[in-house]
C-alpha cells in the first residue's frame, strides 16, 4: 500500500514564495496557515516552521467501506448524494484491499467540484461507469483553490507530520530548481531515502511548476536513471499541476504550446528522460528540443517487464541532430510503451522520427497523438518501426510528414492520415490556406485543436474501457464516438469570463464583453502578459490573477471599439491629437506630443475610423489595412 | 553571477555520478537553498552570467553522432550506435555516457573560492572555467575507434 509523496521543482528557484507572516497549525496531517496564500504553489512545495518541514499534496477525501472495483488514478467520481466530482490523481490505502472489499484510505484530487458528503456513496463515471466503489468518511481536506489556508500535508516519506499548534512559518518553497536536482536528490537522506522506491513503498511525483517571476525554462540536462527500483504500484510520476485542487494556479498548457505554463528547454546533448527505471509517467509537460540534437524520450529499460506512460506530452523544435526521435524505443527487452493525448509538432532532422522503434520484442502503443511536420531527410516518419515492431495506433492524427506511417508490423487504426494508412482510416485535407483549414485550427501555427467540419470529429473509436481514456490534451472529456487526435472537439459557444480562483471582479459603468473583438500590434515586439493571460477562441482576453498588461508597439484592440462614459472624469491622451473633419468622416490623429481628451461624458462621435498614436503610420479599422501617416485622408478600397 | 550546482557526496550514486559532477546552472536571481539543495555543492561564479557561463563550458562536449550500417544476410537490419570525435579527429564508439558530462574534479578549492570573489577579473575565471573537464574522454571504454567506419559503415552526418 504505497504512499505518495510530492516533491516540486520550478526555475523560479527555493525562494519563499510566503503570503504574509502567519502561523502553521497541523492537525492529523492537515496544516491550516494563518494567512491565505496567494502565490504560485500547490502540492509538492516544502513548508518549513520551527526546523521541520511539511510538503503540501493535493486535496483529498477519506473513504472507507469499499467496494470490490478498484478506484484507479485518472479517473472521475461523483458523490451518489451530493453529485460532486472528482478527478483521482492518486488513491492511498490506509487498511484493507479492494479484493475484499474493505479498502479505506484516501483519494487525492486532480480537480473537484461541488461538497462531497459524509457516508455519501462513491460511484465512478468515467472512463467507465461502477456504481458504490467506495463510501465517503469525512470532508475534503484541503482548500487548495477554494481559500488556500488549508493544505494537506506529508513528510518527506510520505508519513503524516507531527501536530503543530501556532507554530511560525519560515518559509514555503519549491524544493528543487531544476528536474535534474530533483533527480539526482529526490532518493537523497532528506527525503525517500531509498532508491528502492517498492522497499519505500511510495510513489514519488515530481510536480513541475512555471517560474512565475519571468517564465524562465528548466533548462535541464538529461534525467536518467538513478539506478532505482520500481514496479507497477510504485513508480516515478513527473507531470504539471493543474489548478483547482492541486495547486492554485494551473501550470499546464491547455493543448496548444505555452511558454508561460511549465515548459523545459532541453540542454545541449540532453535527452529528457532516458527511461530506465521499469515503471514511469510522464504528464502534461512541454519539450522544447532546439538546443539537443538527442532525442528527447528515450525509452532504455535496465530491466524488462516495466511500463511507461506518456500522456499529455507537447513536443517541438527537434531537427539539429541527426536520427533525432522525439520518443524512441531502441531496447531489446519486453516492455510497454503507451503514448496517449501528445502533440509531436514537427522534426526536420536528417532520419528524424516522431515515434519510432526497431525492436521486436516492446509493444508501442499510440492512442489519440497529433504527429506534424516530420519532414527531414532519410525518414521523416510520423510513426515508424524497424526490425518488426510490434506498434499500435489507434485514434491518431498523422500529416504532413515525409511518411506518416513507416515500417512493417503496425496496426493501425481510426487514424487520419495523408494517405489514409490503415483501417477505418481517414484522408485529411491538405488544401486550403493555411494548408489543412478545414481539419486543424492553424497546424502550421501549433494549434490542433478541432474547427468544425474536421474529419476528425466523430471518426475515431472509444479507447475508454479498453484504455481508460476519456480526455483529450486539453483536459475536456470524449465522447462516446471520440475525434481523432489529441484534441476532442469542443463546439463554440457564447462568451466565457471565467476566473479560476481568488477574488474576480469586472467592474465599471455599462462594462461588457463585446462581440467581434480583436487583438492585434502592427509590428515590433508584443506581448499580453499577465499570470495565465491569454487571447482565447472567441476572443476572450482573461488574466487569472496578478498584473495585466498588453504592450508592443502600435498594439491594439480593434473593430467595435466604444469609448464610452456616462459620467464622471474621463481621459484620453497621446501625441498632437487633431479632431478633423471632412466631408461626413471625423478622423482622430497625433503625429507626437501630448494629446489629450478630458471631460465628463467625453464622446468620440460619428463615423469615427480609428485613433492611433503612432509616428507613422495609421491602421483603419474596417479596411484592415496599415498605411503611411502621409496617406491618410486618401481613398484606399478594402481588401 | 552565475551559479554551478554539483554532485558531493550526499547526491553521490556509484557508477552513475561522480563528486564534483555539474547538475545544473542558474543564475543568481533562481534561490538554491533549502533541504533540495543540501546535498549539493552550488558554485557561485561572479561577475558571470548563466548564459556567458554556458558559451565556455557547452564546446568543451565532442562532436557527436549516431552511426548506421545495414547489415547483410538472409534479412536486412540496421544498426544504429553513438560515436564521438576525440581530440586527434578519430571517431570512437560511444559507449558508456556520462550522466553529466562536465565535472570540477580538476578544479581546486583555491580556484572555486576564486570564482566567487568579485574582485577577480572575469579572464582569470574563464581560465578556471576552462579547467572544467568534460568527462567522455576520460572512461576507457569511449576510446576504442570505430574499426569498420571506412569499409562496411558510414558515419551520417
Amino acid at each position: 500500500m504505497p504512499a505518495p509523496v510530492f516533491y516540486s521543482v520550478s526555475p523560479f528557484g527555493t525562494g519563499t514564495i510566503e503570503t504574509g507572516s502567519g502561523t502553521i497549525t497541523i492537525t492529523d496531517g492537515v496544516a491550516t496557515l494563518s494567512v491565505a496564500q496567494t502565490g504560485n504553489l500547490g502540492c509538492g512545495l516544502e513548508i518549513e516552521y520551527n526546523s521541520l518541514k511539511a510538503y503540501i499534496v493535493p486535496n483529498r477525501l477519506g473513504f472507507d467501506s469499499g467496494g470490490t472495483a478498484e478506484l484507479l488514478v485518472d479517473t472521475k467520481i461523483e458523490g451518489g448524494t451530493s453529485e460532486a466530482t472528482g478527478i483521482v490523481r492518486f488513491v492511498e490505502l490506509t487498511s484493507g484491499t479492494w479484493a475484499g472489499g474493505d479498502a479505506a484510505g484516501w483519494i487525492y484530487f486532480e480537480k473537484t467540484t461541488g461538497t462531497f458528503q459524509d457516508n455519501e456513496s462513491i460511484n465512478r463515471t468515467k472512463p467507465t461507469s461502477s456504481s458504490n466503489i467506495a463510501t465517503v468518511d469525512g470532508t475534503i481536506e484541503g482548500n487548495i483553490g477554494n481559500g488556500n489556508t488549508i493544505f494537506a500535508v506529508k513528510t518527506a516519506t510520505g508519513g503524516t507530520p507531527a501536530n503543530q499548534t501556532a507554530t511560525a512559518v519560515t518559509s514555503i518553497h519549491h524544493v528543487w530548481a531544476s528536474l535534474s536536482a530533483f533527480e539526482a536528490a529526490f532518493t537523497g537522506a532528506n527525503f525517500i531515502n531509498n532508491t528502492n522506491l517498492v522497499t519505500a513503498d511510495v510513489v514519488a511525483h515530481a510536480c513541475i511548476y512555471y517560474d512565475h517571476d519571468d517564465h524562465t525554462p528548466d533548462s535541464t540536462t538529461t534525467v536518467t536513471n538513478w539506478v532505482g527500483t520500481t514496479d507497477a504500484t510504485r513508480k516515478l510520476v513527473i507531470f504539471t499541476p493543474t489548478g483547482n485542487a492541486e495547486s492554485i494556479n494551473n501550470q499546464r498548457h491547455s493543448g496548444k504550446w505555452d511558454s508561460n505554463k511549465a515548459y523545459t528547454q532541453l540542454a545541449a546533448s540532453a535527452q529528457f528522460i532516458e527511461f530506465q527505471e521499469a515503471f514511469t509517467n510522464i504528464q502534461g509537460l512541454q519539450l522544447d528540443a532546439v538546443n539537443t540534437t538527442s532525442a528527447v524520450l528515450d525509452v532504455d529499460p535496465s530491466t524488462a517487464n516495466g511500463e511507461y506512460n506518456i500522456d499529455s506530452v507537447i513536443c517541438k523544435n527537434a531537427g539539429s541532430g541527426t536520427y533525432q526521435a522525439y520518443i524512441i524505443v531502441a531496447d531489446s527487452k519486453v516492455y510497454t510503451i503507451n503514448v496517449k493525448n501528445s502533440l509531436l509538432d514537427g522534426n526536420s532532422g536528417n532520419y528524424g522520427k516522431g515515434v519510432f522503434s526497431n525492436q521486436a520484442s516492446p509493444i508501442l502503443n499510440i492512442f489519440h497523438c497529433t504527429i506534424y511536420g516530420i519532414t527531414g531527410n532519410n525518414a521523416g516518419y510520423g510513426i515508424g518501426g524497424e526490425n518488426a515492431p510490434a506498434i499500435t495506433a489507434t485514434n491518431n492524427a498523422v500529416f504532413s510528414n515525409t511518411d506518416d506511417f513507416a515500417g512493417n508490423n503496425n496496426t493501425i487504426t481510426y487514424c487520419a492520415s495523408d494517405d489514409e494508412d490503415g483501417t477505418n482510416s481517414q484522408l485529411l485535407d491538405s488544401s486550403g490556406t493555411p494548408a489543412y483549414d478545414t481539419e486543424f485550427t492553424d497546424a502550421a501555427g501549433g494549434d490542433f485543436s478541432l474547427p468544425e467540419g474536421s474529419i476528425c470529429i466523430d471518426n475515431g473509436i472509444s479507447l475508454a474501457s479498453s484504455e481508460g481514456i476519456w480526455r483529450d490534451i486539453a483536459g475536456n472529456e470524449r465522447g462516446t464516438t471520440p475525434d481523432i487526435g489529441a484534441f476532442e472537439y469542443v463546439a463554440a459557444g457564447g462568451y466565457t469570463l471565467t476566473a479560476e480562483s481568488g477574488t474576480f471582479n469586472l467592474t465599471g459603468t455599462d462594462a461588457a464583453l463585446l462581440k467581434t473583438s480583436k487583438l492585434a500590434a502592427e509590428n515590433g515586439a508584443f506581448a499580453v502578459a499577465g499570470q495565465d493571460a491569454g487571447l482565447l477562441k472567441n476572443s476572450i482576453i482573461s488574466a487569472q490573477s496578478e498584473a495585466f498588461d498588453i504592450t508592443g508597439t502600435d498594439a491594439e484592440l480593434l473593430r467595435s471599439l466604444l469609448i464610452n462614459l456616462e459620467s464622471g472624469e474621463f481621459s484620453l491622451t497621446g501625441s498632437d491629437a487633431d479632431l478633423t473633419y471632412s466631408g461626413s468622416t471625423y478622423t482622430l490623429t497625433a503625429d507626437s506630443g501630448i494629446f489629450n481628451l478630458t471631460g465628463t461624458d467625453a464622446a468620440l462621435l460619428k463615423s469615427l475610423s480609428a485613433v492611433s498614436a503612432s509616428d507613422k503610420i495609421f491602421q483603419h479599422p474596417f479596411l484592415n489595412r496599415v498605411f503611411a501617416r502621409q496617406n491618410i485622408n486618401r481613398y484606399f478600397l478594402g481588401k | 553571477m552565475a551559479q554551478l550546482v554539483c554532485i558531493t557526496k550526499d547526491t553521490e550514486k556509484s557508477g552513475i555520478n561522480e563528486i564534483d559532477d555539474i547538475v545544473a546552472i542558474h543564475d543568481d536571481d533562481v534561490a538554491l537553498t533549502g533541504t533540495g539543495y543540501a546535498g549539493y555543492r552550488v558554485i557561485k561564479v561572479d561577475g558571470k552570467t548563466c548564459a556567458e557561463v554556458r558559451s565556455i563550458l557547452s564546446p568543451k562536449a565532442p562532436e557527436q553522432k549516431r552511426a548506421v550500417k545495414v547489415t547483410s544476410g538472409k534479412r536486412c537490419f540496421m544498426e544504429e550506435k553513438e560515436v564521438w570525435k576525440n581530440d586527434k579527429g578519430e571517431w570512437c564508439d560511444l559507449i558508456a555516457r556520462p550522466k553529466y558530462s562536465l565535472s570540477f574534479k580538476d578544479v581546486s578549492e583555491l580556484e572555486v573560492a576564486t570564482l566567487g570573489d568579485k574582485e577577480i577579473n572575469v579572464t582569470a575565471k574563464d581560465t578556471i572555467l576552462n579547467k572544467v573537464v568534460e568527462k567522455i574522454h576520460l572512461d576507457e571504454e569511449n576510446n576504442v575507434l570505430v574499426s569498420d567506419l571506412n569499409s562496411t559503415g558510414e558515419i551520417i552526418g
